[in-house]
């Protein structure tokens, strides 16, 4: 099969006249979604633009210290963004949401590219970088979930935690609710997905290998396992940045401490 | 049972409590009454652990309370507090959610244990099977109280036991509490009708 037809600048212009539609409603209804938009709109362009630069070099030397240091950088930049957009304190949080990624990442990404593919060398970037990539994406969107809905309900229902270590929970016991509504709030969404797939929606992953020239079942194939693979990593680093993070957010008589969250500017 | 020596709690800098004693010996009914505001509720979070006191000591059992000890004393106390906005289903669950952990659950109350409690405490035995939502406050609170006194805890902390009680049904508690000699309650109240019944009165008064 052949890979996909390149698609000229004139004509990767033109697909920015579709935003026409979008941007003619958000002005009509007030909406004050026009301007969001637009920077939405740049910001995507340029780091799309920045990484095919980057990924260009990267698949060009494949150098496995260069595809390791780009890994590294998703990972740092996952875990700045899950503790700040989840509006926890980044002094707290961050070391433990970084390991739990890490962790994750290299027993999946190992699992899946080592064992399950068997590569010889599971540094390949063409491999490891998108996979990577795909996995940590899922699991920064659903640990906000997981992260925002525990801390959210051990502040809301604190009662229900003091009532329970009053009466003969253990520390792990008191917080089971709590990490049940996290774990549900944040992975329903991943197993809704997960049931609809190929019906309802066709993941970006198979679309593009398809372009690419790949043979339908074998993209769907690694659909399978990625979609598998982000299940079990997003589960993993769920459970880990919680468990990892309620080291550091107790005080030594097992109470939360106050200042669990980022303060947040007066308006 | 229970010593308080000169505690002091403070929140923000704002002494909440200053100096504050009390001794309850083994199986004393006590109460820590006073206006509403004043710091109660305070000494009993401050017996369980939940805020830190600034000066002063407090014995359990003759622990002394510190990070270290807390888990120990939390294992003698079960508490009722004032409000029970839990999120749980159903008034069974309520009831039994405390031998849901694995400390309490070789105490798990047989069928004829939770009949005898809900008879003493004046609670219909067909109250389990209603949602937690279609009881009342008053039947709640016994509820729970029930289930602190299945528990077999050597003592009680009791957060405004009768806010929601009728006259009758703060009988009816009373006179359960007054069947286990054995067991020492340390409850928060400006209920009169509770006071009377209580072996101590402990006044907690707006410090000039």
């Amino acid at each position: 099969m052949n890979v996909a037809q390149d698609i000229g600048w004139l004509d990767l212009s033109l697909g920015y006249l579709l935003l026409i539609v979008p941007l003619y409603f958000f002005y009509k209804y007030k909406t004050n979604l026009t301007k969001p938009t637009l920077i939405a709109v740049v910001r995507m362009t340029l780091q799309l633009l920045f990484v095919g630069v980057y990924l260009d070099v990267i698949f060009t030397y494949n150098n496995p210290y260069f595809n390791i240091l780009w890994v590294v950088i998703m990972i740092f930049i996952a875990a700045f963004t899950t503790v700040k957009r989840s509006g926890l304190r980044r002094k707290i949080f961050l070391i433990p949401v970084l390991i739990s990624l890490i962790i994750s990442i290299l027993i999946v990404d190992f699992y899946f590219l080592g064992f399950i593919l068997g590569m010889d060398f599971i540094l390949e970037a063409r491999y490891l970088i998108p996979i990577t990539g795909m996995l940590i994406g899922n699991c920064l969107s659903n640990n906000i979930i997981a992260l925002n809905s525990f801390y959210d309900h051990l502040s809301k229902e604190q009662l229900l935690y003091q009532y329970s270590i009053a009466n003969g929970a253990t520390q792990a016991e008191a917080l089971q609710i709590f990490f049940r509504q996290a774990l549900q709030k944040s992975l329903n969404p991943l197993i809704a997905t997960t049931a609809v797939v190929g019906l309802i929606s066709l993941p970006g992953m198979m679309t593009g290998q398809i372009l690419g020239g790949s043979n339908p079942m074998v993209a769907i194939k690694y659909q399978i396992l990625i979609m598998i693979t982000i299940l079990v990593s997003t589960m993993i680093t769920v459970i880990l940045s919680i468990k990892i993070s309620n080291k550091f957010v107790f005080t030594s008589f097992d109470i939360p401490k106050k200042e669990i969250r980022r303060k947040t500017s007066k308006g | 049972m229970v010593v308080l020596d000169k505690i002091s709690v403070s929140f923000d800098g704002v002494k909440i409590i200053e100096n504050f004693s009390m001794n309850v010996k083994p199986g004393q009914k006590v109460v820590i009454s006073g206006p509403s505001g004043i710091g109660k509720s305070t000494i009993l979070n401050s017996i369980l652990g939940f805020v830190e006191i600034q000066s002063g000591s407090i014995e359990i059992d003759k622990i002394l309370l510190s990070a270290s000890t807390i888990k120990q004393i939390r294992s003698k106390t079960a508490w009722l507090p004032q409000d029970l906005y839990f999120k749980l289903d159903s008034a069974e669950e309520l009831l039994l959610f405390p031998f849901s952990f694995a400390k309490n659950k070789s105490h798990k109350p047989t069928e004829n244990e939770i009949s005898e409690m809900l008879e003493n405490l004046q609670l219909q035995q067909n109250i389990l099977s209603k949602k937690l939502d279609e009881i009342s406050g008053g039947q709640k609170q016994r509820l729970a109280l029930a289930s602190q006194l299945l528990l077999k805890k050597t003592l009680l902390l009791l957060d405004e036991p009768t806010s929601a009680l009728d006259n009758e049904a703060q009988n009816a508690v009373i006179k359960m509490l007054r069947k286990k000699p054995e067991l020492t309650v340390v409850s928060v109240s400006h209920n009169s009708n509770w006071n009377k019944h209580m072996d101590a009165i402990i006044e907690l008064k707006i410090q000039s």
